[in-house]
C-alpha cells in the first residue's frame, strides 16, 4: 500500500473508532443515570447517542423510558413510535405507547399504525424480505423451466399449480417489500409532544381549537406558510403549524 | 280476665304504634310523551283516604283506577304486612318536567305523607308510516307499520307500532298476528297494550277511524337493512269482520363510528354516572364497597359494567353485583344500573380513588361522549400485622409506572443502514432468473425443433436410397420375363419418388389421390398427364397385355424423366 494512502486512512479509522467509543460511553452513562433514577440526565445521554446514530433503536427505546420517568409522555410516545418505525412488531414499544397514551387520554384507546397482520409481516427486515424475493424469483424460474420441459400431462399440471403458488408468493413478497419500505420512509406521521398545539381554520390567524399531547396525526396536505392539514387518530381534520409537530 | 284483656289491648297498641307507616308514591314510566298513558301508584301499609298533591293541570285523569291490597312477609321478623295500593292512569297534555307528590293518607286524625316523584314529558314522538297503496285506500280497513325513525344507530331503540285505519268505527278485533323484526331479540311493550283508543283522523284527504295497536320499543341487533314483517288482523263492526294484512317496512341500522373510547360501555342514548363508597375510613386489608350507578335512557339494559380505575394496591374481588332498575318507555329503557364492587385496600395512607369515567354514544350529538364522576378520598389506616398478598397487588399495579420503567434495553441494537431492496443489484437478482429461464426455454425449444427436422431429413434420405435401389432393380428386370414384378416396381418407385418430393417422413405408402393433389398444387398439368399415363400403362401391362422389352425400356425412361422433373 502506498504510504500516502496509509497516512490518509489511519486518521479516518481513528475518527470512526473514537466516534463509536463516544456513543458507547454515552449509552453506558445513560443506563447508569437511569438506574440512579436521574431520568433527565439519562434522556440527555441517550439523545447524544441518537445524535451520533439515528438508527440506534435501543437508544430510542431507552430515551422513551427516560421520558416516561420524566413524565414527558408525549416525548416518550414519539420515541417509541421511532422504535416501531425501525422494528414494526416491537410489542414492548407498543405497550409503552399504550401506557403513555392511557396516562394522557384515559378515555381514548390508542391504535397502532399497523394492524397485527401487517405487524407480523413486517417482523422480518427489508433485507430479509429482499432475499425472500430473490429466492422466490429463482424458484419461479426453475419452476417455469420444469413446467415447460414436462411431457406428462399429470406432472405438467402439478408443476403448473406449483408455479402459480410460487409466482403469487413472489408477487406478494414484492408487495410486502414495497409496503415495508413505504412504512419505513413515510414521514407523514407526527406526534404532538407539547401539552397542546393550536389548530386553525384555513387563512384565519386566530386559533380554533387544540390538539392535545401524545396525539398521533397524519399529514394529509401541505399548505402555505408552514401550515399542514392533519388527520387525528379519531378521524378529525385540523390545520396546524408543521413546526409544532414532531415527525416520526 | 279484664287484666288480660287490658294487657292484650296494650300490646296490640304498642305493636301498631311500633310498626312505622310507610307510604310510597311511584310513577311508571319515568319519562313519557305527551298523551302517553302513565300510571301513578300509591302503596302503603296504612289504609285510609288517599290524596295526591301537586298533580299538574295538564294531567288528564284516565278511566282506569285500580285499588286493592296485597300481603308480603317481612323476612327479618317473619310478620305478614298488608299493603294497600291505589293506581290511577292518566296522561300529560303538555311537555315538561313535573314533580308529583307527596301523596297523603288520612286515617282518623293522622295524615301520613309519601315521597315525591319526577317525570319528564317530551313532545309527542313523530311516527312515520310505511307507504299506503291505492288498493289499500279503497279497502274498508288497512294497516301500516309506524316507526319513530327510518335510520337508527346500532344499539339504538326504535319505537314500532301497528296503525290501523278504517272507514267504519270498529267495535273489536281478533286474530291479530303481530309484526316481526328480523334480528330483534329485545322487544318490550310501551303503554297499556289492552287499551285501544279509536279516534277520527283525516288520512290522504279521507275521513277515517284510526287507532294504534301493539306499540313496542325494539332493540335491534346487527347492522344493515332490517325488514319489519307485516301484521294481520280481523277488524269487526258488530258481527261483520274484515281481514287485512298490512304492508312491511324496512329500516336501516348504521354501525357506530369506529375507534370508540376505551371506557365505552356499549351505551347508546343519554347517560350519566355517579359513584359512592360505603366508607370514608377503612383499615388496611379491609374490603369496602364501591358503588357505580349508571342512569339514563337508551339501551341501559345492555350496557357493560364500567371499569373502575383503582390506585396501586387496591384489588377488586370477584365480579360486581349488578342491580337493575329500569322501565321501558317510548325513548328506550330508562332507569339505572347499579354496579357494586368489593374492593380490598392493601396500602395505607390518604388515598385518592381516581374518577370513574364511562363513554356512550350520544344520539343528539352523534358522537361518543364521556361522563365522569369526581375523585374520592379514602383514609386507609395502617395495620402492621397485615401481610400484603404480593401476587394480588402485583395484578393491580400491572400497568403502573414501576413496571413500565423496569425493562431498559442494555445492548445497542442498530438498524441496518442500507437495504438491498430497490437497488440495481436487487432488480438484477430478481429479473435474471426469469431471463435465464426464458432463454433456456427458447434454446431448448429450438433444439427440439432442429432435432425433428434432422429426423425428417434422415427419413427422406433413407427413402432416396430405397428409390435408387428400386431403380437398379428395375434395370435388372428390364430384360427378364417377370412383367408383373417390373410394372409393380415401376409403380412403387414412382410413389417413392413422390414420397421423397412431398418430404413424407412417415413410413407408409401414399395413394394416387395424394400424388395428384400434390401435382396439382406444385407442378404443371403436363407432369400430371405423364404420371397418369404411366400409372394406367403399368396397370395394363402388369396383367400381360402386350408388354415388350421395348415398352419396358420406354416406361423406365418415363419414370426417370418424372423423377428428374421432381428433383429438378
Amino acid at each position: 500500500m502506498n504510504w500516502k494512502l496509509k497516512y490518509l486512512l489511519f486518521p479516518l479509522f481513528l475518527v470512526v473508532v473514537l466516534f463509536h467509543a463516544n456513543a458507547q460511553k454515552h449509552f453506558t452513562n445513560g443506563i447508569a443515570a437511569y438506574n440512579n433514577k436521574d431520568y433527565s440526565l439519562a434522556a440527555t445521554e441517550f439523545e447524544k447517542v441518537i445524535a451520533s446514530d439515528e438508527k440506534n433503536v435501543s437508544a430510542w427505546y431507552n430515551l422513551g423510558l427516560s421520558n416516561i420517568g420524566k413524565k414527558a409522555y408525549g416525548e416518550a410516545i414519539l420515541d417509541f413510535e421511532k422504535v416501531l418505525k425501525f422494528i414494526p412488531n416491537d410489542s414492548e414499544a407498543e405497550t409503552k405507547i399504550e401506557y403513555c397514551f392511557g396516562e394522557l387520554h384515559p378515555e381514548i384507546e390508542w391504535t397502532p399504525r399497523l394492524n397485527s397482520f401487517q405487524s407480523s409481516l413486517f417482523s422480518l427486515s427489508l433485507n430479509a424480505w429482499g432475499l425472500i424475493c430473490i429466492s422466490l424469483s429463482l424458484a419461479c424460474a426453475i419452476g417455469l423451466i420444469l413446467y415447460m420441459q414436462q411431457k406428462k400431462s399429470s406432472l405438467k399440471s402439478a408443476f403448473l399449480f406449483i408455479n402459480i403458488f410460487l409466482i403469487s408468493s413472489f408477487v406478494a413478497s414484492l408487495l410486502v417489500c414495497s409496503n415495508l419500505q413505504d412504512f419505513m420512509t413515510d414521514d407523514s406521521f407526527a406526534v404532538v409532544t407539547s401539552k397542546s398545539i393550536p389548530t386553525f381554520i384555513d387563512n384565519s390567524p386566530s386559533p380554533k381549537t387544540t390538539i392535545l399531547e401524545g396525539t398521533r396525526v397524519e399529514v394529509i396536505e401541505k399548505k402555505k406558510n408552514d401550515f399542514v392539514k392533519v388527520r387525528t387518530l379519531t378521524g378529525e381534520i385540523h390545520v396546524v403549524r408543521a413546526k409544532e409537530l414532531s415527525f416520526i | 280476665m279484664k287484666q288480660i284483656l287490658s294487657i292484650y289491648t296494650l300490646l296490640i297498641s304498642i305493636f301498631c304504634w311500633g310498626q312505622s307507616a310507610s307510604v310510597q308514591l311511584s310513577i311508571e314510566p319515568k319519562s313519557a310523551d305527551v298523551g302517553e298513558i302513565i300510571t301513578i301508584t300509591v302503596r302503603s301499609n296504612v289504609q285510609g283516604e288517599v290524596e295526591v298533591d301537586n298533580l299538574p293541570s295538564s294531567f288528564v285523569h284516565g278511566y282506569d283506577v285500580m285499588n286493592g291490597m296485597e300481603q308480603e312477609m317481612d323476612h327479618n321478623t317473619g310478620d305478614i304486612i298488608t299493603y294497600y295500593y291505589l293506581a290511577q292512569t292518566g296522561a300529560f297534555g303538555k311537555a315538561g318536567k313535573y314533580t308529583i307528590g307527596p301523596a297523603f293518607i288520612k286515617k282518623g286524625n293522622k295524615t301520613y305523607s309519601s315521597n315525591k316523584v319526577t317525570i319528564s314529558i317530551g313532545d309527542k314522538t313523530q311516527m312515520s308510516s310505511s307507504t299506503v297503496t291505492a288498493d289499500q285506500l279503497r279497502d274498508p280497513a288497512f294497516g301500516v307499520i309506524q316507526t319513530n325513525k327510518a335510520t337508527i344507530y346500532e344499539g339504538e331503540p326504535i319505537l314500532v307500532s301497528a296503525k290501523v285505519y278504517a272507514n267504519f268505527n270498529p267495535s273489536h278485533l281478533d286474530g291479530y298476528r303481530g309484526y316481526e323484526m328480523t334480528g330483534a331479540v329485545d322487544k318490550n311493550a310501551v303503554g297499556n297494550p289492552s287499551r285501544i283508543v279509536v279516534e277520527p283522523e283525516r288520512f290522504k284527504g279521507k275521513q277515517m277511524y284510526a287507532f294504534e295497536y301493539d306499540k313496542n320499543i325494539i332493540f335491534p341487533t346487527g347492522t344493515g337493512t332490517v325488514r319489519i314483517t307485516p301484521y294481520t288482523m280481523n277488524l269487526y263492526k258488530g258481527h261483520k269482520s274484515f281481514t287485512f294484512t298490512s304492508n312491511h317496512k324496512t329500516i336501516n341500522i348504521q354501525p357506530l363510528p369506529a375507534n370508540p373510547p376505551k371506557d365505552f360501555i356499549g351505551g347508546v342514548g343519554d347517560f350519566s354516572v355517579s359513584r359512592t363508597i360505603d366508607a370514608t375510613e377503612v383499615k388496611q386489608g379491609d374490603v369496602f364497597k364501591l358503588i357505580i350507578t349508571v342512569s339514563g335512557v337508551g339501551n341501559i339494559q345492555n350496557i357493560l359494567e364500567p371499569a373502575p380505575k383503582l390506585p396501586k394496591g387496591f384489588i377488586v374481588y370477584g365480579d360486581p353485583i349488578i342491580s337493575e332498575n329500569f322501565s321501558y318507555c317510548s325513548h328506550g329503557a330508562e332507569g339505572k344500573m347499579v354496579f357494586e364492587y368489593n374492593i380490598q385496600a392493601n396500602v395505607a395512607g390518604e388515598i385518592k380513588i381516581p374518577a370513574t369515567s364511562i363513554s356512550y354514544f350520544d344520539l343528539n350529538q352523534e358522537k361518543y361522549v364521556t361522563a365522569k364522576t369526581s375523585e374520592t378520598e379514602l383514609k386507609v389506616i395502617e395495620d402492621k400485622n397485615y401481610i400484603v398478598n404480593s401476587e394480588n397487588s402485583q395484578n393491580t399495579i400491572n400497568n403502573s409506572e414501576t413496571d413500565v420503567l423496569t425493562d431498559l434495553r442494555p445492548s445497542q441494537i442498530i438498524e441496518e443502514q442500507n437495504s438491498i431492496y430497490g437497488t440495481g443489484m436487487f432488480w438484477t437478482a430478481i429479473t435474471s432468473p426469469f431471463l435465464f429461464a426464458f432463454l433456456f426455454i427458447f434454446f431448448a425449444k429450438r433444439k427440439e425443433k432442429n432435432a425433428s427436422t434432422i429426423e425428417v431429413k434422415q427419413q427422406i434420405k433413407k427413402k432416396d436410397n430405397v428409390l435408387n435401389e428400386q431403380l437398379v432393380q428395375l434395370k435388372q428386370l428390364l430384360h427378364s420375363d417377370e412383367d408383373v414384378q417390373f410394372y409393380t416396381s415401376i409403380e412403387l418407385a414412382l410413389k417413392k419418388a413422390f414420397e421423397i418430393d412431398m418430404k413424407l417422413a412417415e413410413d407408409r405408402l401414399i395413394n394416387k389421390r395424394e400424388i395428384f393433389l400434390h401435382i396439382d398444387e406444385n407442378y404443371s398439368s403436363d407432369l400430371k398427364a405423364q404420371v397418369t399415363s404411366l400409372f394406367s400403362d403399368c396397370e395394363q401391362f402388369r396383367y400381360g397385355f402386350g408388354s415388350t422389352s421395348a415398352n419396358k425400356e420406354e416406361y423406365l425412361k418415363q419414370l426417370n424423366s418424372i423423377i428428374q422433373q421432381l428433383k429438378g
